[in-house]
């Protein structure tokens, strides 16, 4: 081959270039979107995005303005935030989706197609619900962060492992929303405002803004949990029920657990070093048994009766009992409210189907979730 | 002009490279639509069925490609076996470069429209494929070190979220819809053809131009199997991790390779770690659009056309054809999915069996006859 072709081909696609143009635009045409909220009605979308606004003094940081707009379609709001903003929305950095209480009453699945569709948007981005306004979530001014959003995430990633919340990404919830119950959930975020340094003891009171500027703060919590079925909001599990779900639907590697003995009054706390569940399922006897086997630390002991020393670190067998009844009826809990609303959280259906195959499906599924024995075992050991 | 030698080991890796990048583009949501959680029983059987046929390619290779065809029969019968293939290429090549324009118009970069990266990616397709084999080949072994990148990113800062039980029960409804999804899914297999018109220069000669011997038939096509068995393991394997990753809902995967090259990872916490299969994927379809492009070219060379100006033609008529016809995912979907995935698997499968006929028949004339003149040479 002649090497002139190589030159050739190199002309050929400069010319090309030029001919053809390329699209630039550039970065301060964009509106960088780092958290979306969608509420909803019958009638269409409230879409809240928030977007950074890049500085350019080198000694400020970048700041970020909310921008709402509202449309029959979650595609067409966007676009009014284009307009609105004469800039082009870029979701590529867009890692966190709430739905708002309208939302996910309605179909939240559906409000979902876009984002699903919008390749830019990550499918591991992080989805939350919220009970009220998701817009109103997302712009909170934070008291340890400015963007809500970074702060939300932060939350949820670097203790996202913890055993009192659950993380779920769009992929998550798509995948859950396709499983043979459809039975899903989302973590709720709510808001607290943070307690005033002058007036520590007034719960009702916010903190103003170091600035002065008035502006409340706030903290967010995520230890309840939005029950879908069908891509549609059932219930809440409270507390005690997303620690439920959390032992079996997730890897725990961080965590508190405290328990109480009601005779001595002496309370114990342990640190979750890892938990993992495991399922066995008896199609035959409509029995389920999830086994979470669980590694402690023993962290804290408030007693005015055992003195406790720093080489002791396996309680007795008492307490072990009481860690056990504590996980078990948690996740007992979890169960139980679930399958009142019929909702198959722990996906049984799946393991059943997977065990007994056609002929369990064809033959023994039917009211199956009633029928279950959920039996629950957990392995302590200490670290 | 020996413009189509490859090394045993550039043959592997061309031969798992057309097996496997155009299985993880659209392909798993489409598999996943079909069958379900069974799609990776139903890719199995395809890739098994495949390395079937990538045995007869290596065998015909190895007797010296499909010009062993006009060599011994003439070039009214090679141009009778070549050119449905050429025919088979400017379709394939149409669909999977619109595959490729929406993966890099979807995943690379905003706003921008699809034929403008055609453009630019067809001026690369070209180039590659006008280097003939030894620069697709070289090219090819450069970009699989990007393999061992992604893996190793994955594993130091990706996240596992795979879920066995997704995969079972297997088959619980029969074979009927692993059949359906790999009928429906025809025309993303069998293509090892364009491999047809490359000459296989084994380990042995190899070896005999070193100065070294080396006799077994493992020996020989080791790299070769290596690719083989590379594709047979590694593609049910993904997907069976894609059903694991996915479950049900696989259907909504525009791009397999990129989804899980994402490794569960939120963007915040250290950027998009896609990037490297996003890469990766993109250096791999270009590297098999040039292949299919030469291989077109080559066949295009016995009429005396000269190979840049034939690969030029045939990747402006595929690029003409995804511009027009396949713009976007859906249209080439409907497309595939349609009649023509019977023909260009016919073409495929009839191509392969005839130019291995012709051949092997053409071998064993050439054996007697040189047998019979050592016999003449004995009684003389």
């Amino acid at each position: 081959m002649r090497r002139s072709y190589k030159w050739i081909a190199f002309a050929v696609c400069f010319a090309l270039i030029l001919l053809l143009g390329v699209e630039v635009v550039p970065l301060a045409d964009r509106a960088i979107v780092v958290g979306l909220a969608i509420d909803g009605d019958e009638e269409g979308f409230t879409v809240a995005a928030q977007i950074l606004v890049p500085s350019d003094d080198d000694s400020k940081s970048s700041g970020y303005i909310i921008s709402e707009a509202r449309s029959e379609t979650l595609s067409g709001a966007l676009t009014k935030i284009s307009e609105q903003s004469n800039l082009i929305v870029a979701m590529s950095h867009c890692n966190l989706v709430i739905l708002g209480k309208g939302v996910i009453d309605g179909n939240a699945y559906g409000a979902l197609d876009y984002l699903v569709r919008n390749a830019y948007l990550s499918e591991n981005a992080l989805l939350l619900a919220s009970e009220g306004s998701a817009a109103d979530i997302l712009s909170s001014k934070t008291a340890y962060s400015e963007t809500s959003s970074f702060y939300i995430q932060r939350a949820l990633m670097e203790f996202g492992y913890y055993n009192d919340r659950t993380v779920r990404t769009v992929k998550d919830f798509l995948v859950s929303h396709f499983s043979y119950n459809s039975g899903n959930w989302l973590p709720i975020v709510t808001r607290r405002e943070a307690q005033s340094e002058q007036n520590p003891g007034d719960s009702g009171g916010g903190t103003e803004s170091p600035s002065g500027s008035g502006e409340r703060q706030y903290v967010f919590d995520f230890s309840r949990t939005a029950v879908f079925r069908d891509g549609s909001y059932v219930f809440t599990l409270d507390e005690r029920g997303t620690a439920g779900l959390a032992y079996v639907n997730s890897r725990i590697e961080e965590g508190s657990l405290t328990v109480k003995d009601e005779v001595t009054g002496d309370v114990y706390n342990y640190f979750i070093v890892t938990s993992r569940a495991n399922k066995k399922f008896d199609p035959d006897a409509m029995s389920a048994e999830t086994k979470v086997k669980m590694e402690l630390i023993l962290k804290e002991v408030l007693s005015a009766s055992v003195a406790y020393g720093p080489e002791d670190v396996e309680p007795d067998d008492g307490n072990v009992a009481r860690i056990k009844e504590s996980v078990e009826s948690d996740i007992e809990a979890a169960f139980e409210e679930c399958r009142a609303y019929g909702v198959d959280i722990f996906d049984l259906y799946g393991g059943f189907y997977g065990k007994g195959g056609a002929e369990w499906r064809d033959n023994d599924s039917k009211n199956y979730l009633a029928r279950t024995r959920f039996v629950v075992d957990v392995e302590i050991t200490f670290h | 002009m020996k413009n189509n030698i490859l090394t045993a080991r550039q043959y592997g890796i061309l031969a798992f490279l057309l097996a496997f990048v155009f299985k993880f583009s659209l392909l798993p949501g489409r598999m996943s639509a079909t069958a379900g959680r069974d799609m990776w029983l139903a890719i199995t059987v395809a890739v098994l069925i495949e390395a079937g046929m990538l045995a007869a390619t290596v065998r015909i290779s190895a007797l010296g490609g499909i010009e062993g065809v006009r060599e011994r029969y003439g070039n009214a019968v090679y141009l009778l076996i070549a050119f449905p293939l050429v025919a088979v290429f400017v379709v394939k090549s149409a669909i999977y470069m619109s595959e490729v324009n929406t993966f890099t118009t979807s995943y690379l970069f905003y706003n921008i429209s699809a034929d403008r990266v055609a453009v630019i990616l067809t001026v690369c397709v070209i180039f590659l494929a006008a280097r003939a084999a030894k620069g697709i080949g070289r090219v090819a072994e450069i970009a699989l070190w990007l393999v061992p990148v992604v893996v190793l990113i994955g594993a130091v800062f990706g996240k596992m979220k795979l879920e066995p039980s997704y995969v079972l029960p297997v088959a619980a409804d029969g074979i009927a819809p692993i059949a359906e999804a790999f009928d429906k899914n025809l025309f993303w297999f069998f293509d090892y053809t364009p491999l047809l018109f490359f000459r296989l220069k084994t380990n042995e000669e190899e070896g005999e131009r070193r100065g070294k011997k080396r006799t077994s038939a493992f020996g020989r096509f080791a790299p070769v199997i290596g690719g083989a068995l590379g594709a047979v393991i590694v593609i049910p394997a993904l997907y069976a991790v894609f059903v694991m990753t996915y479950g049900m809902s696989g259907h909504l995967v525009g791009n397999a390779f990129s989804s899980l090259g994402s490794f569960n990872v939120v963007n915040t916490e250290i950027g998009s770690i896609d990037w490297p299969a996003i890469v990766l994927w993109l250096c791999f379809g270009v590297i098999v659009l040039a292949v299919t492009a030469f291989a077109a070219g080559r066949a295009a060379e016995s009429v005396k056309a000269p190979l840049p100006i034939a690969v030029t033609v045939f990747t402006a008529v595929s690029l003409l054809l995804t511009e027009f016809l396949f713009y976007n995912s859906e249209r080439t979907v409907r497309f595939a999915e349609g009649a023509v995935r019977y023909i260009t698997t016919a073409v495929a499968v009839a191509a392969t069996a005839i130019t291995l006929a012709l051949l092997e028949i053409a071998s064993a004339k050439r054996a007697s006859h040189v047998s019979a003149e050592a016999a003449d040479e004995k009684i003389l």
